[in-house]
């Protein structure tokens, strides 16, 4: 045993020169530590006779992994230091080979495609134990582990709102070690459900002192922005509010992230919109790209969300990457946005009229879908970071009419409207004209307005191909069950009971 | 419908005549038949094509002729093996091993089978089997290769599909079921067509890695026919529809047929419609992959003519009282548009789907997944022929012109002065004339002052006349 005492070390040595050459990349952040406790812990359960190896990686991370190893060694658990497949241990590697020759057992890899680290099994060939299936839940509990490391807390703005709560919700199912913050102007509300464990600040964004004095007592190290003011049906088109939502969505942007680039944090993930773009109707925007650029004449809220969105990717630096997501229209629980107008024509009798010609395709997308995006952009930026700098439509990947979302909610209430009365887009526009004329008189307010008629008839759903590609993003929750949740949501909010489901359909046996 | 009931038609709907002549006098057919240098063997087998295919014959004709032949000698051999499985005259024992066999029958000289019975119509083709087998003799052997082995795998298909159904019936139970019936009548067909087309190099070879592709080109159109042949195959005890779509509607499949319900009947058929519709987006996928005109017209023309057929068959009550057809006058003019090219194919794709899509409702169980596959479909042609870019919205939003754009600019500024001109000299006009106007009545005695004074005094009205003596 005298002989290959040597070996190993040199192979530690080796091992930690290029620890040293990955750290100093200029735009990937060193990998995180694990401690010797926790990889004893993995280990732990896996707890059978014929385990014979562990990763040389862990060891060269942390040298005192030898004593591990020699406990299980003197358990007759294991035999020899193994290799690993990723490309900066190539030395490693090649000892690993050789042990390997020596014992000639069969050995499992696992690469993680972002580069973090893994630990990497080996089983003899006698073993009738899965070793993929455990290497790969070894694999992933890994992945979350040092991921739950490199972002151990997360500070979200917004969280009490309709999209924040979500991804609270989501990000404490997914990541349960890691301590999530929240801040908003408003208390948790009953309609947007918050876990038991997270702490909320009370704070207004405008604020600079507040926003930088809860940064610094709480040290987050990545913030997702999601708070902002997002003025309602009868204010979205008018400028009644400009003054207060760009106080809102850009100063009160501006003072998040000049207090995370003076707090240390490594990643922040702004929720912007996709009314960046979309917002412009006097154009279509059919299979629209991130290329596509901010709208010339656009409402308040999406100057002032793309003004926002600007100031967030120009600060991607290589200590604070940042990125922004545009969800599209949300649905959802807790939605008061999309669904109670759109249930409100039930009882203003206004369900027959289609106006324009009825083709003009939305992308509506479900908040849990953009809770998921948000967690798959915090873990590009603690990872590969190939997410920094950029935008990222989010949506469902499931174009559908406006006028066939509103006849699917219509529906879902028990509603069909008896006949279709279509409105020329033009007569549309002059009625909302003169709708505004005589509120601008009054001094009511007035759901018709041109720019209502002109967003009844846009056209606005992305390619999603770029959220694809760079996050992995897939819409896990369908349109269709999307919209069916949201309105049965609604529906016990508003205290009322849907009709049942179609009694005629009968369930195919599976 | 005879020649007057023609000419009545006709009269009530020109469009329809209209297309009718546009087809037949302006279609120019990228390649010609050349029928001088063909053998006696090669025109009795391009005969019976025209005898048993009504609406590929035109088509198959028209091809490059590097692959008229072989194809002609494909479909004849396809067509010969379903005239078998399709005769319910012969037994099984007879039947399966001429399936399963057909492939070598191909290089039999002088095969032929007199074992159909006389009603069945593509009878003498098999009668007159050794001309095709002369002639697939007489092809490259890379195309022998590619014929022999489709017709292994659907003579094994479809000698399986007649083994269950002699054994328990012959209905298609699951979704699953009924997509592989339709890959074996008519996916391997696309998957044999593909390959000869890739072997001539009309078409791109990495169409060969995407089975799903040219899968689709063939389910799509078997799908098409089973949906609009649903009464006919009902008469004949011949049920394709599967169980696990019609049994979420009503309990036996013959209730789709009794009026009281009809609208169980019209959502199950729009069902089988979203089920066949799925396969849109990767036909026009695979038709973009095509590189030769005659081989794109080929390919192109039935896939139009099965999305109008499902355009016609959806929601429509007739599908299950009777076999309903496309008029000749929209045949003429799919043809029309599908001979064109991919753009135009793509904007008479989108028309069709939004056609369905006109006459989607929420009654419908599947609404909503009616309304996502016809979005997804809008979005895949978006995203082949974007109707505007990036760039242009880049250029837009910065205020920058196109040479095009600014000397449409200069020009619109020209007629805007000349509108402007044209303004101030009416305005002139109008002015003079109102002038004389006035002038004219004051030199006749008009008293302009006195009624300009009672004006300013408030006076609007005339006065009320007084009566001089009341008993008057």
């Amino acid at each position: 045993m005298a002989g290959p005492q040597p070996k190993r070390a040199g192979a530690n040595t080796a091992g930690e020169s290029h620890v040293d050459r990955a750290g100093s990349a200029p735009s990937v952040p060193p990998p995180p530590q694990i401690s010797v406790e926790e990889v004893t812990r993995l280990v732990k359960p896996l707890n059978h006779g014929h385990i014979i190896g562990i990763v040389s990686k862990a060891a060269q991370i942390h040298p005192d992994i030898n004593d591990v190893i020699r406990v299980m060694r003197e358990k007759e658990q294991s035999r020899v230091l193994s290799g690993c497949s990723s490309d900066a241990f190539d030395d490693t590697f090649e000892e690993g080979e050789e042990d390997e020759d020596e014992d000639k057992d069969e050995r499992s890899k696992n690469h993680d495609p972002n580069g973090l680290p893994c630990i990497t099994l080996c089983f003899g060939g006698y073993s009738d134990v899965g070793y993929d299936e455990i290497n790969s839940s070894l694999i992933d509990n890994i992945k979350i582990l040092t991921m739950s490391d490199s972002f151990s807390k997360v500070l979200v703005s917004g969280g009490t709102g309709f999209v924040g709560s979500a991804i609270v919700r989501a990000l404490a199912q997914k990541y349960p070690d890691v301590a999530i913050i929240v801040i908003d102007q408003s208390p948790p509300r009953p309609q947007h459900v918050l876990p038991d464990n997270i702490s909320c600040i009370q704070l207004d964004i405008t604020s600079s002192e507040a926003v930088i004095n809860a940064f610094r007592a709480t040290k987050p190290n990545v913030v997702v922005h999601t708070g902002g003011l997002i003025p309602g049906l009868a204010e979205r088109f008018g400028r009644q509010l400009e003054q207060k939502t760009w106080k809102t969505n850009f100063e009160g942007t501006q003072n998040m992230l000049s207090a995370a680039q003076q707090t240390g944090v490594i990643a922040f993930v702004y929720t912007s919109t996709c009314c960046v773009v979309t917002d412009d109707t006097s154009n279509p925007h059919p299979n629209i790209t991130e290329e596509w650029p901010s709208a010339v004449r656009s409402t308040i809220y999406g100057e002032s969300k793309a003004a926002a969105e600007a100031l967030v990717l120009n600060a991607s630096s290589s200590k604070l990457a940042t990125c922004a997501l545009r969800p599209s229209v949300l649905c959802g629980p807790g939605d008061c946005q999309l669904l109670p107008p759109i249930h409100a024509c039930i009882s203003k009798y206004e369900t027959p009229f289609l106006i324009g010609d009825g083709l003009n395709l939305w992308d509506i997308t479900h908040v849990s879908n953009v809770a998921d995006a948000h967690i798959l952009a915090i873990e590009n930026l603690v990872s590969t970071r190939t997410a920094a700098g950029e935008s990222f439509f989010i949506q469902n990947n499931e174009p559908i009419t406006f006028r066939d979302l509103c006849l699917a909610i219509w529906a879902h209430f028990g509603h069909i409207p008896p006949i279709e009365l279509r409105i020329p887009e033009s007569l549309a526009h002059f009625a909302g004209l003169a709708c505004e004329t005589v509120t601008r008189v009054m001094g009511t307010r007035t759901t018709l307005s041109r720019g209502t008629v002109r967003d009844a008839c846009a056209i606005r759903y992305a390619s999603g191909e770029k959220a694809k590609e760079i996050l992995g993003y897939e819409a896990r929750m369908g349109i269709e069950e999307g919209i069916r949740l949201s309105c049965e949501d609604y529906a016990s909010r508003l205290g009322v009971k849907l009709p049942a489901e179609n009694t005629t359909r009968k369930i195919w046996p599976m | 419908m005879g020649l007057l009931g023609n000419a009545v038609y006709y009269t009530f709907h020109p469009m329809q005549l209209r297309s009718i002549l546009q087809w037949k006098v302006w279609h120019n057919p990228p390649h010609e038949r050349n029928e001088k240098n063909e053998t006696e063997n090669q025109k009795l087998c391009f005969k019976f094509l025209d005898k048993t295919s009504r609406s590929f014959s035109a088509v198959i004709k028209e091809l490059h002729p590097e692959l008229l032949l072989p194809i002609c000698i494909f479909y004849l051999v396809l067509r010969g093996l379903d005239t078998i499985e399709d005769d319910t005259s012969i037994d099984l024992k007879t039947k399966e091993p001429l399936l399963r066999d057909f492939k070598d029958i191909l290089t039999q000289d002088g095969w032929n089978f007199t074992g159909n019975r006389p009603e069945e119509k593509d009878r003498e083709l098999l009668v007159q089997f050794a001309c095709v087998i002369t002639e697939f003799k007489n092809m490259k052997p890379e195309y022998q290769a590619i014929i022999k082995d489709i017709t292994d795998k659907m003579g094994n298909g479809m000698a399986d599909y007649c083994v269950k159904a002699e054994k328990d019936d012959a209905s298609v139970k699951t979704i699953e079921e009924y997509d592989l019936y339709c890959h074996y009548v008519a996916g391997l067909v696309g998957e044999g067509l593909t390959r000869l087309f890739v072997e001539a190099q009309f078409g791109n070879p990495a169409l060969l890695k995407r089975p799903r592709l040219h899968k689709s080109m063939g389910l799509f159109l078997q799908k098409t026919n089973i949906i609009r042949d649903i009464r006919e195959d009902f008469d004949d005890d011949r049920r394709f529809w599967p169980k696990e779509i019609w049994s979420k509607h009503v309990d036996n499949f013959e209730d789709l047929f009794k009026p009281e319900n009809l609208d169980a009947a019209l959502n199950c058929g729009s069902e089988m419609v979203l089920n066949a519709l799925e396969h849109g987006e990767e036909c026009l996928f695979y038709l973009a992959g095509l590189r030769e005109q005659s081989v794109f017209n080929f390919c192109a023309i039935p896939q139009a003519m099965a999305i109008a057929t499902l355009e016609l068959c959806f929601r429509n009550p007739e599908i299950f009282k009777r076999n309903i057809k496309i008029t000749k006058g929209d045949a003429c003019d799919l043809m029309h548009q599908s001979t064109q090219n991919l753009q135009v194919l793509c904007d008479t794709f989108r028309r069709l789907t939004r056609a369905i899509h006109k006459k989607n409702t929420p009654k419908d169980p599947n609404f909503l997944k009616i309304s996502i596959t016809c979005g997804k479909i809008e979005k895949f042609i978006e995203t082949i022929f974007p109707s505007q870019s990036a760039e242009a919205a880049q250029r837009k939003a910065t205020g920058e012109l196109t040479a095009a754009e600014a000397k449409k600019r200069e020009e619109d500024a020209e007629n805007k002065q000349d509108i402007y001109f044209m303004m101030a000299l009416m305005g002139t006009i109008v002015a003079i004339v109102a002038g004389l106007m006035i002038f004219t009545a004051w030199m006749m005695g008009a008293r302009f002052d006195l009624a300009f004074k009672e004006l300013l005094n408030g006076n609007f009205r005339p006065p009320p006349k007084q009566l001089e003596h009341p008993e008057l």
